[in-house]
């Protein structure tokens, strides 16, 4: 199931709008969110910027036979800000770059391997989807995974398969959906750089979903390493469509070897939009705002939740928290703290990352904790 | 000869243990009725009863849950003609519950059939059983909140097996059919994991991902295994 499939028919399944930190579903009820489009919004929906900037690209046209210089405006705006980037390309959604990425990766290696880590998210492709129809062996054949922080696995992967390794593909941390995310071990991502160095595969970094949360510069500056490709998608647009892949000169040739393009893959309304977030995300310290805003909110949920005696805490960054609630390994109690959410307007997921954007404001913060702790109050009477 | 049916045999097998837990949920309510069991013979042949009264091809057994009849094999049911009518009079019983509007407890042993159907899948379709690997959970299945219709779990030796009769312990997923509509559906593997929970006719709490796998496989079953209730529910 997807993760906006298979939540009770409480929580809504229709959205008609929304503007800020709350939507209107097509019933007419109005919900106070904390999903932010699964993570595509940072700046609020409906930002007036970027939607002024999109649509002011708008009227003089979106898709073209060539690209927009808006397309270049954003490419040095991301090599500019990402320190190890050099280069930057375009597509509509992080799979499409993911995807992408490994196949760099092979080019400049001409090995077959993939690793990445076990339950990681990295899109919708038969190498790495969650889902189990429409696959066959074959699909999987080149991908190796070990145990999130284990890096002694990676390292006995590295030993038995390094002249075959193209490439390690991680997210900052570990954010899988139904179980806690888990933030890297000190000496993680010091150890994965070292692998790869010395192997040499390259390191990609899948910051589709984390990107612009943890630092305006890349989750990788927060975890202090360096990848050698990194991809966003999700917040880089706060709600068009837009992936980028970034990487070091090094692999700019090899780059240039796979093929990419698609329908409207140089729309230059969504790279207006993109290039406007940034802007913002600099301009105001958008990571560090809704890090702050995050820690305020987690720290208050836990508290309230000690209250009424539920052992609630929230994993993973401030900013993108995953609520965990102790002895319930099924999962029933979040579930239903979620449902009573759910009644008073309050649209928490019970298994997936929820999301700060900057368009939460501490009364937003306040009012939310307000309506969360009476459906703790209802969860400490079951 | 043991009873692990080779893949192509499977549907059939299926065909024959979804019959056996019909016969033995009706059986628990009614015991004038006899409990089927399902045992593979040689020569893509299975028998219906212990002693092997009742045997059918494997084709005529596909045949008899596509269509509602087929012949068994004469000589054993001559040899021993009690054992034989009585396992008849079972399936004649079963074969009736598709002709009428089923109530709760019918839906219950249609449910059965359904659960176990699919069991046969994840203990003997490859696929399945690399879709499953370790997993340990328990699903529950009601309907309208209180009926129970069963309960899906992995024994001690490692095979997945479903119950009807309750337990005490907690499940890691519960799948609850608002209607009996819906558990019919859920019966025949007919449930849309997309759109049945945001409608409102199944709700699903717990471990999630197990149910997603035990639909997923399910709906293998449902598409290799033919039943009269799929006719019975495009109706």
């Amino acid at each position: 199931m997807a993760p906006a499939a298979g939540l009770p028919d409480c929580f809504p399944h229709y959205c008609q709008e929304a503007t800020g930190h709350t939507f209107t579903d097509v019933d007419g009820k109005e919900w106070l969110d904390f999903m932010c489009g699964f993570g595509a919004i940072l700046h609020g929906y409906s930002n007036p910027e970027i939607e002024e900037a999109a649509r002011k690209q708008r009227d003089r046209g979106a898709v073209f036979n060539q690209p927009s210089p808006v397309m270049v405006e954003l490419a040095e705006k991301l090599v500019s800000r990402i320190e190890f980037a050099d280069w930057a390309v375009f597509a509509k959604n992080g799979s499409d770059l993911t995807t992408w990425a490994i196949r760099v990766a092979r080019q400049h290696t001409q090995r077959p391997l993939i690793v990445k880590a076990k339950g990681a998210y990295h899109g919708v492709d038969a190498w790495c989807d969650p889902g189990m129809g429409g696959r066959i062996p074959s699909d999987r054949q080149d991908i190796l995974e070990f145990d999130w922080n284990d890096t002694d696995q990676l390292t006995s992967l590295f030993k038995r398969y390094g002249d075959q390794i193209a490439g390690v593909i991680l997210t900052p941390f570990h954010h899988p959906a139904f179980a806690q995310s888990v933030m890297p071990l000190p000496d993680f991502w010091v150890e994965v750089r070292s692998q790869c160095q010395a192997y040499g595969a390259l390191l990609v970094l899948d910051d589709v979903r984390a990107g612009g949360r943890l630092h305006d510069q890349g989750s990788h500056e927060f975890f202090n390493f360096t990848p050698d490709l990194a991809i966003y998608s999700k917040a880089l647009g706060n709600g068009y469509a837009i992936s980028a892949c970034v990487g070091k000169n090094d692999y700019k040739s090899s780059s240039s070897e796979v093929f990419l393009t698609g329908s409207c893959w140089n729309d230059a309304v969504a790279m207006t939009a993109a290039s406007m977030s940034l802007s913002i995300a600099e301009r105001d310290g958008v990571a560090a705002q809704v890090m702050s805003k995050g820690s305020y909110f987690c720290t208050k949920l836990t508290e309230t939740a000690q209250g009424y005696n539920i052992p609630l805490s929230m994993t993973g960054p401030p900013s993108m928290p995953y609520p965990l609630i102790e002895q319930d390994e099924n999962l029933f109690k979040i579930q239903q703290f979620c449902r009573f959410c759910a009644e008073e307007g309050l649209y928490f997921h019970p298994h997936h990352n929820w999301f700060i954007s900057n368009s939460h404001t501490t009364e937003s913060l306040d009012l939310a904790l307000q309506k969360a702790s009476e459906a703790l109050a209802k969860l400490s009477h079951i | 000869m043991n009873n692990i049916p080779v893949l192509g045999q499977l549907p059939a097998w299926a065909v024959a243990r979804s019959l056996a837990a019909m016969s033995n949920e009706i059986h628990f309510h009614q015991p004038k009725f006899y409990k089927l069991s399902a045992r593979l013979l040689t020569n893509s042949r299975i028998s219906l009863t212990a002693g092997n009264e009742i045997v059918f091809e494997n084709k005529n057994l596909l045949h008899a849950a596509k269509q509602g009849f087929a012949f068994p094999e004469i000589l054993p049911l001559c040899k021993h003609p009690f054992v034989s009518f009585k396992g008849i009079r079972t399936l004649m019983e079963i074969k009736g519950l598709y002709n009428r509007s089923p109530s709760k407890q019918e839906v219950k042993i249609f449910f059965q059939g359904g659960i176990e159907a699919t069991t046969c899948y994840l203990n003997h379709h490859p696929p399945a059983q690399d879709l499953m690997g370790d997993e340990k959970g328990t699903i529950d299945c009601y309907l309208d909140k209180s009926f129970f219709l069963g309960r899906i779990f992995r024994s001690n030796d490692d095979a997945w097996e479903c119950t009807s009769r309750k337990p005490d312990t907690e499940p890691s997923v519960i799948l609850n059919f608002k209607n009996l509509n819906s558990a019919i559906r859920g019966a025949c593997g007919q449930i849309d994991p997309l759109a049945d929970p945001a409608l409102g006719n199944i709700n699903v709490s717990g471990r999630i991902p197990l149910l997603d796998k035990f639909g997923f496989v399910a709906r293998i079953a449902s598409r290799e295994v033919p039943s009269p209730l799929q006719k019975f529910h495009a109706k």
